[in-house]
This record gives structure tokens, C-alpha cells and sequence, in this order.
């Protein structure tokens, strides 16, 4: 699969991020703290600011101070019992506007799906997936949008508050309890969702085919006699199989669409059972890429073969060139162990082959794959293989192995280094011809993981856009009434959405300009390369600019990257599992939304006068 | 109720001004100009005026739903905007904003634990009270299928939840037919006997001539008359005249009596004048000459009653 | 009182409705069987407005238009952006997907089904590395094209598409070996009654431009910007290239029966009126009647007076300048940049129309000014419509595909291609050089045959100079394995003069003019000129460039 953006492991992504150490400012802490400063001072400030054009500087002082000692006291009197209650209304609001009826809707959109999403697909299994998560994600955005942001101000509206903020409720109990009552209501129809869906997926891949016995052909070994059987699956589900059985009539067939099915022997016929390997939760080791130039000398990136996406890089063939990945900690668990019980190094690795010129097209382009120990330098001898151009090829390394001087040597001891380095070397044979690759294309298999499991984290990566989703709408809920706190929150969502554009037109890199600029291109109808001509106007329009870009810089720290959620449904679609880094990380930042988001809402509520119509 | 001993300020305003401002911060409309307002422990206060004169402000201001604009509202002696103020207070609000999907029984027990009361004593509390209010029957039912009346004593029995010391009741009686009306007005004279504090708004006279010790009028957001009810009430150059088994000779007599002394006999067999015709003349004179305090002699009359008139400052 | 004027009110509203009411049910009456409807259902289905006349209406894409709540514009440029995105990022699950959801959303924007089949056929297919996947993707496109005919029923654009993509990308491709085996055994693909036979790619495609031929010819609908004469050759030039095809798979029996049938469709083709982007019509097959009655009608209107003609003519020479009858008298390709102009002037001066005859002849005899004036008004129409038919054949260059339908069936061209169909045979999977040579030698003395039957053939215009180009070339691989060279009784020396565009012979030519002792002429002989040379773009057709197809498209038809 495509991973554009490396996962960190946790505690590094935490402390120190991309940078040395801790004191480079990049880990996430500091981000954290940076961001919470940030708003503390604008908070107080602009705070300030208002009571001081409504009521003069001296008041203006004192509601600050009260507002800012008192809030903070307040914050720790908040009460759990206070909290439930405050929740569970909310939950029982909620229920009382019909909140099933999105499952309703759900179970609509599942009905009819079916229909269209058909199985004539080569990867069937990613398409339902994707289908599956994105509905769910969609509508539970939509619908936590909807209850979180309309709650408060109907409870303002109907005054309903009044009664609640007479009793010794804080702000904060109020928030929360919000934030919680929706979180858990969204939780349980998330979960009905994500059991749906699994059914669904399941059901929908489920199918199963025939021995077409036409198609069955004796297979004979050397000496004329029948070892097995091979011939074709009947066409279901837009597919047949080819398959070979042995002489007993078992055997698997081949896989075709991303599954395969068992075959058993009943009497004379061939029964083929269910599909198999559908929902994979492959859990990769992976490495570091580096290439070698046609010279043979190390350079960060290959070649460029001109796509629009420079996500892979290419090695030319027949020469030098070549992509080697170095892995770590390979160690005897790493390997994998065969029924006669020797072991194997699993290696996987995707190539994506670019051809210069055709060549011969019913022939694949050669390609070669051996191991080599960094430290040593001794290499495992090559093994050459025909490229499956997309596809993740499967490469077993015996632990026996002879190196390229035909000296019997093993990976374990010979092609491993102390601390557990390994590296992969893959080139491409034939002259004039390409392989591209990415770092993740390569990645040594572990065992895999379930897929039930894999599939929950992928509804948990969901769960954490909802918390998110719910925070925001609550907090934007505490000072603005229901309609405008939904198109905020919207327009905050969808901006999280398409966070790196927003954050490409801050920082100037985008063609076209600015907000303004744009504005006015898109008006006259001007080409985003020509540049402007210099006049007073175009000048006070890059001013203007200038300050909206800097306002998006500071907006784009605290917008939510959906982005990242999205990616990790991914990894489910395509088969992978989610690493436990990730899941983490997500986590640490949802929660850090839940807290922020209700500070923020606390004193917007506390603030606000909650009987001024 | 132990906390204060009687006769101790428990809700104190000082020169309280509200004044709503638009988006813009434009001022809008002075809902309060600087009430002076001191209500007493155990006592059961009456606010009273015409619609917008300033009573639900002043409500509002003291249990921390709006801020001040200027000058104080002191709860317990504390700030009105202060939260913890609120576990020693019961609110009815005018139109009883309750959560319309629960019923009654929900409905206590969220309050309930808003006040974070425990669940053994919230059970116990609950059962007292829908007995009270008599809803004992509907307890079960939910709040969209309550008669106006059933409303405000679902409305009543929250407000008694924690068991305040200090009871605020907006328009109590609103809504409720006569037989309700006497209910309710019983069980505000039975709060104040229990030795809580009541104060309660209404634009309904008869209701707050019954149940007030003293009364508060409002118009136009300033404080026009503050007193004893029955001293307000008081017509001091009106002499009533209540006998028994009189003759109609004695009777005549009587009318001549007044008559050679120069009297005007206005009423024989009617008592006192009412409320409504106090409010009536304030509010007539008020609008008449707006701005200006009509402080009749009588206002000071009562015994214990405080307050310099708000023009004093 | 007031309750009466109120009621009068209401009455006056209802009088009012009803009046409007009844302009409307006249004017909007839905079309019934046996009634063509209202003013508006007419205007409807003449302009093709309805839904229900374009095509399918799937219940599905409906619902999904109105669940974008009127944001569907906006719905549907997400949804590009995406498609684009997955392209770039080279997801094509998700591409196909987003596709789908598309197709939803704009039914019935042609463009949309054009454009996206044709990602999906030309720019997906050639990411896969794996001939069958390459297939895949290509019906993938083809299938996407049948779905926007189902919401699209009856538009010649998408119709004539289908066949374009049917035909050329499967049986011009590098691939084309490959995908048309793939093709013909594609079970997943045609329909259960579609007989073996017909499962030729370019025997749908066929059937695809005839069925947009029929769209507009029987249906009415517009042929938008596609020029005529191009779009009703489609099919016949389908049929040719089914011919051709099978040709080189070495089915000669079935090839000639279908040269056969490409010739009278060809013949068709040119009896179709055609209307020329001046309103006039055409009809290719009267150029010869035309070019006969120009010729008739010139000699009678010169008959009119006697020596009318050079009469004019003198005339004309008396009214040029100094400057312009000298330019006039040199050699054209001698001229000066300043005497370019005076040439020309000159020569339009000297030109004897039609009308210089009628004008003159009116002089001379003045009765017959009015016949001479008539005759020429049609002697000047008559021409007109010859240089247009003219011009327009040479877009379809229909002279030589009608010839090549002519002679493919000519029992040489048959005797030849199979000769070399074996040679090849022979050479490439016998690996017998020597046997191949006596084929390819007897194969060439057809050929001669064949060229001497249709000398026109030898002209550059057509391709099957260098389609013999190829087998001489072929052949020369197999004179050189057994190291000889062309002999000089080769009888196709000629081809080799005019069509060895790639110069593999260059050597051998110069050699053999040294033996011809034609030394003199190397000069002008040695480079061809590449201005006679047709470059076939089909040979390169593997589209990865996103050219506009219709360009492509009329570019493979000019040659």
C-alpha cells in the first residue's frame, strides 16, 4: 500500500517528532503547549479587549481577573455525578430527536449499495471496505454535527439552561457532560454501524464457485502417472479460478481478485469452499529505502519517469542501480517457520515496472532480489524474479542460503548483523527498462493480525473524527446558536479535510496566491501563473494577503487533520493492519481536542449570559 | 435556614443596573436603573410591576443568568454570578423551562443530582415532594402531556429539590385555576413557616396581596414603591367603619355624624381598598411623570421595613 | 359587507387560476400515443429535452441528484478533483469507484462518458505492465462508454466513440496481437448471442458507427462538430481494417469476402450525400459525371462565339504589367520572393473563367449573351462542386481505399499476401531462412503483378507502399541472415525508391544507381522527399498523451 506520511513511533513522535531532540521544538508536546499558550493569551487578551470597550479599564480588569481565577477554580469543582446527569440528558435529547433514524438511513444506504458497488472489481474487498468506512464516517459526522451544535443553543432557546445553570452546575459540567452524553450515544450507534458493516462486508464478498469438470485435466508426473488435477472454477461473482488439486482432490486454487478458496474432494467431484483472504490485516516490518545510482554510487532518490506523483522513484535496468532497504531488528523471531519446521525470511515487495520502450509484451521485466548484511557486505546469491507490475510479490528466504561465492551460509548468522540489520537489494535486469519504488513498497511480513481487530481499530480511527467532530460543535455551541455553530463546525471540518491545501495557501505555496488574490483572478479570469503588474491596489491586495495568510498559519495549527483518519481507514481497505504507533497518536490528539475544546467552551460559556435573548 | 438567623439581609442589591446592548454594544433598552434592595430572612418578598418593568431582570441578575451592568446583587452574601451561591437555592422559573421528554420522576432526579445529592436521599426527596405538589399519580407520565397547573408544581417540587433556604418563584401562580392558585399560595406560606425565605414575582395583585409580608413595585425599571403590604395597603385618610347588628337608624346617624363633621362617607359596607388600585396609581402617576419616585408617607410606616427610598443616594 | 368583498375577492382569484390554468393544460399536455401533446411536450422532444428521450433513468441517479440538495455542481467538482487525484496517486479502485458515483450525479453530460472512458482505456491501461491487465482496463473503458449509452441512448457522439475505441485502441495498439486474441475469447464481454465470427473488435466497431450512422440518419439527431465525410467512412474503413486484420492472422478466404463487402460499402459510402460546411451537398461518386460535364459545358460555351477563348486569353496578356509577364514566363520554381506576387497576379489574370468567357462572348455575339451567361453560371457551379468533392475525398482519401478494396480482392494481392504470410511464417517460427527467401521472392513477383494491374498504388498517397515496405524490409532480414543483398532483379526496385522512409536501403539504393551508372542523378535522388512520404500516426497509436481524441481521430483518417 501507499504510506505518503510515516508513521513515527509513538514516544518519539511525542518527545521529539522529526527533529534531534526534545529542545528542536518539533515533538508533539511542545506543539501541544505551544498551541495551549497561544490561545490562553488570546483568549485573555481579546477578553480583555471586549470588557474594556463595554465597561471601561477598570472593570475591564477585575471581570478578567475574576473570570480567569475563578474559571481555573471552578474547573476543579466539577463534578462526575454532575457530569453523568448532564450526559445522560443529552443522551435521552438525542433519543428523544430520533437519532435511530440514522441507522435507519444506514441500514438504507448498506440495502442499496449492493446494488452498485457489484463485485465486478478487481479488489472487491478494498472497495467495500472503503465504501463501508466512508458511509459510516460521513453520516456519523454529519449526524454528531447535527446533535452536538444544535443541543446547547435549543436548550438556550427553550430556556431550558435557565432551570440548569439556577442549580450549582459549572460550565465545565455542562460542556463535558455534552461532550460525553454525545461521545457515548455516538459510540453505541458507531458500534451498531461498524457490526453492520462487518456483516456486510462479509456477506457481500461471500460466494463460492463450481468445478466446471469439462475444464479438469489429468496432471501426470514424470513417469506418465496422475498426481493431481488442474482445470477452472465455474465464472461467479465476475471471476473464475484456475486451480490444481492433488491426486486426493485437494488443493487451493489460484488467486484471482484477492481470494482464494479450498478445495476438498467429496467422492468423485471437487467441492470448492468459501472465500478466503478477502480481509487481510498484514502487519509489515518495514524498512529504510536508499538507491544506488546507475554507478552503483548511493543517492537519495532514483530516477524520475516523469509522473505528476513523485512518490516512487525509479532504478534503470541492467545497471548498477538498485533500491536496498535496511531493516531492523530481524532477529529469530522474525522468521517464519515451514511445516517441516525450517525457517524462512517472509520478504514482500511491490515493483512497479515502467517500460521505455514495449519490448516483448507477453514477457514480464526480470528482475533480481537478494539479501545482503550491511556490515559484512556478504550477499545472499540473486534470485531473479519475473515483475508483477502492482502487485505484492511474496519472496521466502530459506534461512540456508549460499552466498554469492557459493558458500553455504544462513541469514541468521551470516546476512543478520549483531543489532539485527538486514538489508533487501532489488534491481531491475533487463537494459532500458525501470522499477519504481517507494520505501513501504518493501517490508518484511510478520505474522498477520486479525482482521476483526484490524477492522475495529479502523472504526476507532472513525470514533476519533466523531469525538473530535462532537468537541468542536459543543465548544462553537457555547457562543453561537445552532445554525451558525453548525456551518462553523462544518467549515472547520471541512477545512481539516483539506488541511494541507489551506496550509499550502498560507504559507504562500500554492499557485494563484492568496484569498484575495485568488478572489480577484478567479473574477477577471486571469491565468494563476501571470504575475501582477504593480499598482497601489495590487499592493494593498497582497497586504490584505499578507494578513489573511497569517491568520491561516494560526488557524492551521489548531485545525484537526482528518486527513490522517481517512489514511488509517486506508490501511483496512488495502489490507494492512494499523499500526499501534498510529492508534496511539490519534488517540493522544483526539483527547487533546476533547480537553482543549472543552476549556475553550467552558469560558465561552461561563462568559456568556446565558439569559440574554 | 440555619445559616441566617432572622431578621439578616438575604439578598442584597446595591444601585443594581442592567442595561441591554446589541451586537454592537449600542445600548438598547435600561431594564433596571440602580435597585436598592435588601429582602430579609424568613419573609416573603413580593416584586411586583407590569410586564417589562424590570422584575424578571432583577430575577435574572440574582441568580447569575444575566451580569450587572453596574452596581452589586449579593445572594448569601456572595455574588450572584458565583455558582456555589446556587446549592442554597430554589428557582421556579415563569413558564416552567423543564426538559419536556422526561417525566416527572426523571425530571426531580436530574435536578436532583445537579445538586449532586446522593442517590438514597435524592430517592427519598423525590417522594416527599411529588406528594407535596400532588403529582404523585402522574409521576411516571412525561412533561409534554402536563396541564399548565401540573407544570408549575413539577416546576414547584424542583425548586425544592436541595431543600433551599432561599426560594425565587416567577409568576407562581400563573396559570393555575382558583383551587390551584390557593394550593400554591398555601404551600408558600407553609415554605415561609418552615423559616425559608420566598421571593416571588407577579403580576397577579390579589395573589401577592394574600401570601406577601412585603412588596416591591416596579415600573419602567426603577423601584416605585418598597413596604409592608399592610401598611402599604393603608389609607390613611380613609377611616373604615366595621360594626355589627347596626340599626338602619344607627346607621343614618352615623351618616350624619360624618356629615356635620365635614366627612365624606365614600363606603359603608365595603373594607379596605386594594392592591389594584395602589398599583393603578403608581403606574398612572409614574407615567405621568416619569423618573420621578412617588414616596407616599405610608411607605415608611412599618416597623421593620429598611430601605431608604433609592432617590435617597 | 366585509365577509362579501372578501368572498368576491376569492371568487376573482379562482377566475383567475382557472383562466391561466387553461393556457397551461393546452400548451404543456404531456404526448400520449396517440397525440403528439401540448405546445410544450412538442417543443420538447424536437429539441431532445426530456429525459425519458435520452435514455435510461435510473432511479438510483435521481436519488442521488437530489441528495446533493442542489448542490450537485458543486458535488460533482469534488468528485473530479477526486478522480484526478486517484489517477494521479494511481488508485484506480477508487477511480473507477469515484466514476461510478459521477456517472450518477451527470448522466447525461457526454463529455463526462468521452472523456473518462477514454482515461480509463487509454491513460489507465498503460500504468499496467501486464498485457491482460491492459486489456482489462481497455474494456473497462469500453464498458464504461456502453454504460453512458444506456443514460444516453441514440447520440452519435458516444455511439461513434464506442466504435473509435473499439477499433482503434484494440486493433491499432502495440498490443493489438494480444487484444485481439483477448478480445475474441472475452466471454465476460459480449453478449451470449454474438456468434464467434462477429466477436472481432473491429466488427463491433462497425456496428458501433453504423448504429450512430443510423442515430442520425433515421433519429435526426446532430452530428455536433464531427465532420461529415469522416463520420459516415467510419464504418466502412472498420470493415477495412476487419480485412486487413484478418489478412495478417492468414484468413485469406474470409478477407476477400470481406474486401469484397468493404468495397461496396466504400461504394455506399461515397453515394451518401454529404453536406459540405457551406451548405452544399455532396456526393463523391459524381465527381467523374461532374468532371465529364464541366468539360462538356466549357467546350460548348467557348463553341458559342468563334476564337472566344483566345480571344480572352489575348486580352488577358495585353492587361499585364511589365514586371508580371515576366514573372509570368519564368520558371516557377526560379522566382524571385518579389516576383512571387507578380506570378501569381499574373496568373489570375490570365486565368479564362467562366465568367471572362460569358462576358466576352456576350461582346462578340450579342444574342447570345444570355445563353453564354447561363452556361456559364453553371459551368462555374459544376466546378465549384467538383473542387469541393474533391478536397473532401481527399480528407477520407477515398480514391485509394476504394482501389486498395479493388485490387485486395485481385487474385495477386491474394496470391501475394498468403505467400508472405507463410515466408514470415517460415522465417520466424521455422527459422528457415532459405525456404522464407523463395516465398518472399515469389511473393514480390505477385506483388509486381499486383502493381502493374493498379499503377495508381505506386502513387505516395496511399499506405500500401509502405505496408510492401515492410515486407521488403522483413525480407532483407532474411537476405542478410543468409548474407545477401537485394538482387538486382529485384522487381519491386521502385517501392524501395519511393517509400524507403526509414533509409534501411539507403546504401543498397546508391549502390545499385553506381551499377546503373545513374551517378548524375544522386543529387536529386538521394533524399526522398519526406513531403510525399505519408507518416502513419496509427502505427503509433498508444495513447498515453491525452491529445484531443477528435483531432486523433480525423488525423488516422486523412492518410
Amino acid at each position: 500500500m501507499v504510506v505518503e506520511n510515516e508513521v513515527l513511533p509513538y514516544l518519539q513522535w511525542l518527545w521529539r517528532g522529526d527533529g534531534a531532540s526534545f529542545v528542536d521544538g518539533k515533538g508533539a508536546l511542545v506543539q501541544f503547549a505551544i498551541i495551549a499558550l497561544t490561545i490562553f493569551v488570546l483568549g485573555l487578551v481579546g477578553g480583555f479587549l471586549v470588557a474594556l470597550v463595554r465597561q471601561g479599564p477598570v472593570r475591564a480588569g477585575e471581570i478578567t481577573y475574576r473570570t480567569l481565577v475563578g474559571g481555573f477554580g471552578d474547573l476543579f469543582r466539577l463534578s462526575f455525578r454532575r457530569i453523568a446527569a448532564l450526559a445522560s440528558l443529552a443522551i435521552k435529547e438525542s433519543l428523544r430527536r430520533r437519532v435511530w433514524v440514522a441507522l435507519v438511513v444506514f441500514a438504507m444506504i448498506l440495502l442499496f449499495a449492493s446494488w452498485y458497488l457489484g463485485v465486478n472489481n478487481r479488489e472487491p474487498a478494498r472497495l467495500y471496505l472503503s465504501f463501508v468506512t466512508a458511509a459510516t464516517s460521513y453520516l456519523m459526522l454529519l449526524l454528531s454535527l447535527v446533535l452536538a451544535a444544535f443541543s446547547l443553543p435549543t436548550d438556550i432557546k427553550n430556556k431550558t439552561l435557565y432551570t440548569v445553570t439556577t442549580k450549582p452546575v459549572r460550565s465545565g459540567d455542562i460542556v463535558l457532560g455534552r461532550i460525553l452524553g454525545f461521545t457515548v450515544l455516538g459510540t453505541a450507534l458507531l458500534a451498531i454501524m461498524a457490526a453492520a458493516s462487518w456483516f456486510f462486508v462479509n456477506g457481500a464478498l461471500a460466494h463460492t464457485h463450481t468445478v466446471d469438470t469439462r475444464s479438469l485435466e489429468a496432471i501426470r508426473g514424470a513417469d506418465g502417472e496422475t498426481i493431481g488435477k488442474e482445470g477452472e472454477t465455474s465464472r461467479d461473482a465476475f471471476h473464475t479460478h484456475p486451480f490444481s488439486v492433488d491426486a486426493e482432490g485437494y488443493g487451493f486454487t489460484d488467486q484471482v481478485s484477492e481470494h482464494s478458496h479450498a478445495l476438498t474432494a467429496d467422492g468423485d467431484a471437487i467441492v470448492v469452499g468459501p472465500a478466503e483472504g478477502y480481509l487481510r490485516a498484514r502487519v509489515p516490518l518495514r524498512g529504510k529505502i536508499s538507491f544506488l545510482n546507475p554507478q552503483g554510487v548511493p543517492v537519495a532518490k532514483g530516477i524520475s519517469v516523469g509522473n505528476e506523483w513523485s512518490y516512487r522513484s525509479f532504478i534503470q535496468g541492467s545497471t548498477q542501480a538498485a533500491a536496498v532497504w535496511t531493516f531492523d531488528g530481524v532477529n529469530e523471531s522474525t522468521l517464519m517457520e515451514y511445516e517441516d519446521g525450517s525457517k524462512y525470511l517472509p520478504v514482500a515487495a511491490i515493483v512497479r515496472v515502467y517500460r521505455s520502450y514495449k519490448g516483448i509484451i507477453e514477457q514480464a521485466i526480470q528482475g533480481s532480489i537478494q539479501l545482503r548484511n550491511p556490515e559484512t557486505g556478504v550477499k545472499s546469491t540473486l534470485r531473479v524474479f519475473p515483475a508483477k507490475d502492482f502487485a505484492i510479490d511474496s519472496f521466502e528466504f530459506a534461512n540456508e542460503q549460499t552466498d554469492t561465492d557459493q558458500n553455504d551460509i544462513t541469514i541468521l548468522d551470516d546476512l543478520v548483523t549483531e543489532d539485527g540489520r538486514i538489508e533487501v537489494i532489488i534491481q531491475c535486469l533487463d537494459r532500458g527498462q525501470y522499477f519504481g519504488f517507494a520505501q513501504a513498497d518493501c517490508f518484511i511480513r510478520l505474522p498477520e493480525g486479525s482482521p476483526l481487530w484490524n477492522f475495529v481499530k479502523g472504526f476507532l480511527s472513525i470514533w476519533m473524527q466523531m469525538v473530535i467532530v462532537i468537541a468542536v460543535a459543543v465548544m462553537m455551541s457555547t457562543f453561537l446558536s445552532g445554525p451558525i455553530a453548525m456551518v462553523t463546525a462544518i467549515t472547520f471540518i471541512v477545512l481539516g479535510f483539506f488541511r494541507t491545501f489551506f496550509l499550502q495557501i498560507a504559507l504562500g505555496e500554492s499557485y494563484g496566491g492568496g484569498p484575495v488574490e485568488s478572489l480577484v483572478r478567479l473574477v477577471t479570469q486571469m491565468n494563476v501563473m501571470s504575475p501582477f503588474e504593480r499598482t497601489p491596489s495590487v499592493d494593498a491586495m497582497k497586504a490584505i494577503d499578507g494578513v489573511l495568510k497569517g491568520a491561516m498559519r494560526a488557524v492551521s495549527n489548531v485545525l484537526p487533520d482528518f486527513s490522517t483518519y481517512l489514511d488509517r481507514v486506508r490501511y483496512v481497505a488495502e489490507g494492512f493492519s494499523i499500526p499501534t504507533d498510529a492508534v496511539l497518536h490519534d488517540l493522544t490528539v483526539s483527547l487533546a481536542y476533547v480537553v482543549g475544546m472543552a476549556i475553550v467552551g467552558y469560558f465561552c460559556l461561563r462568559t456568556r449570559e446565558v439569559a440574554k435573548s | 435556614m440555619s445559616g441566617t438567623s432572622p431578621g439578616t439581609a438575604v439578598i442584597e442589591t446595591r444601585a443594581l443596573s442592567k442595561v441591554y446592548r446589541d451586537f454592537w454594544g449600542r445600548q438598547k433598552v435600561r431594564a433596571l436603573k440602580a435597585l436598592d434592595l435588601e429582602v430579609y430572612q424568613g419573609e416573603i418578598f413580593g416584586l411586583l410591576g407590569p410586564n417589562g418593568s424590570g422584575k424578571s431582570t432583577t430575577i435574572k441578575l440574582l441568580l447569575g443568568l444575566l451580569f450587572p451592568t453596574d452596581g452589586q446583587a449579593l445572594v448569601f452574601g456572595k455574588e450572584a454570578t458565583d455558582v456555589s451561591k446556587n446549592e442554597r437555592i430554589g428557582y421556579l422559573p415563569e413558564e416552567s423551562y423543564l426538559y419536556k421528554f422526561l417525566n416527572a420522576e426523571e425530571t426531580l432526579d436530574f435536578y436532583g443530582r445537579l445538586f449532586d445529592i446522593p442517590a438514597e436521599v435524592r430517592k427519598e426527596r423525590i417522594e416527599k415532594l411529588l406528594k407535596l405538589v400532588g403529582i404523585d399519580r402522574a409521576r411516571k407520565r412525561q412533561l409534554r402531556e402536563y396541564s399548565k397547573g401540573m407544570t408549575r408544581r413539577i416546576g414547584l417540587a424542583q425548586a425544592l429539590i436541595n431543600d433551599p433556604e432561599l426560594i425565587l418563584l416567577d409568576e407562581p401562580t400563573s396559570g393555575l385555576d382558583p383551587i390551584g392558585t390557593r394550593e400554591m399560595k398555601d404551600m408558600i406560606l407553609q415554605l415561609r413557616d418552615q423559616g425559608k425565605t420566598v421571593v416571588m414575582c407577579s403580576h397577579l395583585l390579589a395573589d401577592v396581596q394574600d401570601v406577601c409580608d412585603r412588596i416591591a413595585i416596579l415600573h419602567q425599571g426603577e423601584l416605585k414603591e418598597l413596604g409592608r403590604v399592610d401598611s402599604l395597603l393603608t389609607v390613611e385618610d380613609v377611616t373604615q367603619v366595621r360594626a355589627r347588628n347596626l340599626s338602619d337608624d344607627c346607621k343614618n346617624e352615623l351618616r350624619d355624624v360624618i356629615q356635620r363633621h365635614g366627612g365624606d362617607l365614600l363606603e359603608m359596607d365595603n373594607p379596605t381598598t386594594t392592591l389594584e388600585d395602589l398599583f393603578l396609581s403608581i403606574v398612572r402617576d409614574s407615567e405621568e411623570r416619569p423618573g420621578r419616585r412617588v414616596v407616599g408617607p405610608q411607605s415608611t410606616a412599618g416597623g421593620d421595613t429598611p430601605a431608604p427610598p433609592a432617590t435617597a443616594n | 359587507m366585509n365577509r362579501r368583498s372578501s368572498f368576491y375577492r376569492k371568487v376573482t382569484y379562482g377566475v383567475v387560476i382557472a383562466a391561466l390554468l387553461f393556457p397551461l393544460s393546452l400548451l404543456s399536455a404531456p404526448a400520449t400515443v396517440d397525440s403528439k401533446g401540448g405546445k410544450l411536450a412538442q417543443l420538447r422532444a424536437e429539441n431532445g429535452l426530456s429525459q425519458a428521450g435520452l435514455g435510461e433513468i435510473d432511479p438510483a441517479s435521481e436519488t442521488i441528484k437530489l441528495a446533493t440538495l442542489g448542490l450537485r455542481g458543486l458535488a460533482v467538482q469534488f468528485l473530479w478533483n477526486n478522480a484526478n487525484h486517484y489517477k494521479k496517486v494511481e488508485d484506480w479502485t477508487n477511480l473507477t469507484a469515484t466514476l461510478e458515483q459521477l456517472a450518477k450525479l451527470q448522466p447525461n453530460f457526454i463529455t463526462f462518458w468521452k472523456f473518462q472512458s477514454w482515461n480509463l482505456s487509454y491513460n489507465v491501461s498503460v500504468e499496467f505492465d501486464d498485457y491482460h491487465d491492459r486489456y482489462y482496463w481497455v474494456r473497462r473503458g469500453i464498458q464504461f462508454l456502453e454504460e453512458g449509452l444506456n443514460y444516453n441512448r441514440d447520440n452519435p457522439t458516444l455511439q461513434w466513440e464506442h466504435g473509435w475505441v473499439l477499433g482503434q485502441k484494440i486493433g491499432r495498439a502495440d498490443e493489438k496481437v494480444q487484444y485481439r486474441r483477448l478480445f475474441k475469447t472475452d466471454d465476460e464481454y459480449h453478449p451470449v448471442d454474438r456468434p464467434p465470427a462477429e466477436r472481432d473488435n473491429w466488427l463491433v466497431s462497425k456496428k458501433a458507427y453504423l448504429d450512430s450512422v443510423r442515430s442520425v440518419d433515421e433519429l435526426g439527431k446532430s452530428l455536433g462538430k464531427k465532420s461529415p465525410a469522416i463520420f459516415y467512412s467510419s464504418a466502412p474503413k472498420s470493415q477495412m481494417n476487419y480485412a486487413e486484420a484478418i489478412e495478417d492472422e492468414g484468413l485469406f478466404d474470409t478477407a476477400v469476402a470481406a474486401w469484397k463487402l468493404a468495397g461496396q460499402d466504400w461504394r455506399e459510402f461515397g453515394n451518401i450525400p454529404i453536406e459540405h460546411s457551406t451548405g452544399k451537398i455532396l456526393v463523391f461518386n459524381d465527381e467523374e459525371y461532374l468532371q465529364g460535364e464541366v468539360e462538356r459545358l466549357r467546350a460548348e460555351l467557348e463553341g458559342i462565339a468563334d476564337g472566344l477563348r483566345a480571344e480572352v486569353e489575348a486580352e488577358a496578356r495585353a492587361q499585364l504589367t511589365e514586371e508580371q509577364k515576366v514573372a509570368s514566363e519564368t520558371d516557377p520554381s526560379k522566382l524571385t520572393e518579389e516576383q512571387t506576387e507578380a506570378y501569381y497576379e499574373a496568373k489570375q489574370i490570365l486565368e479564362v473563367t467562366p465568367a471572362k468567357l460569358a462576358a466576352k462572348a456576350a461582346e462578340l455575339a450579342p444574342e447570345k449573351a444570355r445563353e453564354a451567361k447561363e452556361i456559364a453560371a453553371e459551368l462555374m457551379e459544376k466546378e465549384l462542386l467538383t473542387r469541393y468533392i474533391h478536397n473532401y475525398k481527399d480528407t477520407t482519401n477515398y480514391d485509394y481505399w476504394a482501389l486498395r478494396c479493388a485490387f485486395e480482392q485481385s487474385k495477386p494481392a491474394v496470391a501475394a499476401r498468403s505467400l508472405l504470410y507463410r515466408a514470415r511464417r517460415q522465417f520466424l517460427e521455422e527459422a528457415d531462412p532459405v525456404a522464407a527467401k523463395a516465398l518472399y521472392e515469389e511473393a514480390f513477383d505477385r506483388w509486381a503483378e499486383v502493381f502493374e494491374e493498379f499503377p495508381k498504388l505506386k502513387d505516395g498517397e496511399g499506405t500500401t507502399g509502405d505496408d510492401v515496405m515492410v515486407f521488403i524490409t522483413e525480407y532483407n532480414d532474411v537476405l542478410e541472415q543468409l548474407d545477401e543483398e537485394v538482387p538486382e532483379d529485384f522487381p519491386l526496385w521502385e517501392i524501395i525508391e519511393n517509400f524507403d522512409s526509414e533509409q534501411v536501403f539507403q546504401l543498397q539504393l546508391r549502390e545499385r544507381r553506381q551499377r546503373l551508372g545513374a551517378i548524375e542523378q544522386e543529387d536529386a535522388a538521394e533524399s526522398v522527399d519526406p513531403s510525399t512520404q505519408s507518416v502513419d500516426p496509427e502505427a503509433s497509436d498508444d495513447g498515453a498523451e491525452q491529445a484531443d481524441q477528435d483531432d486523433a481521430a480525423e488525423a488516422d483518417e486523412v492518410d
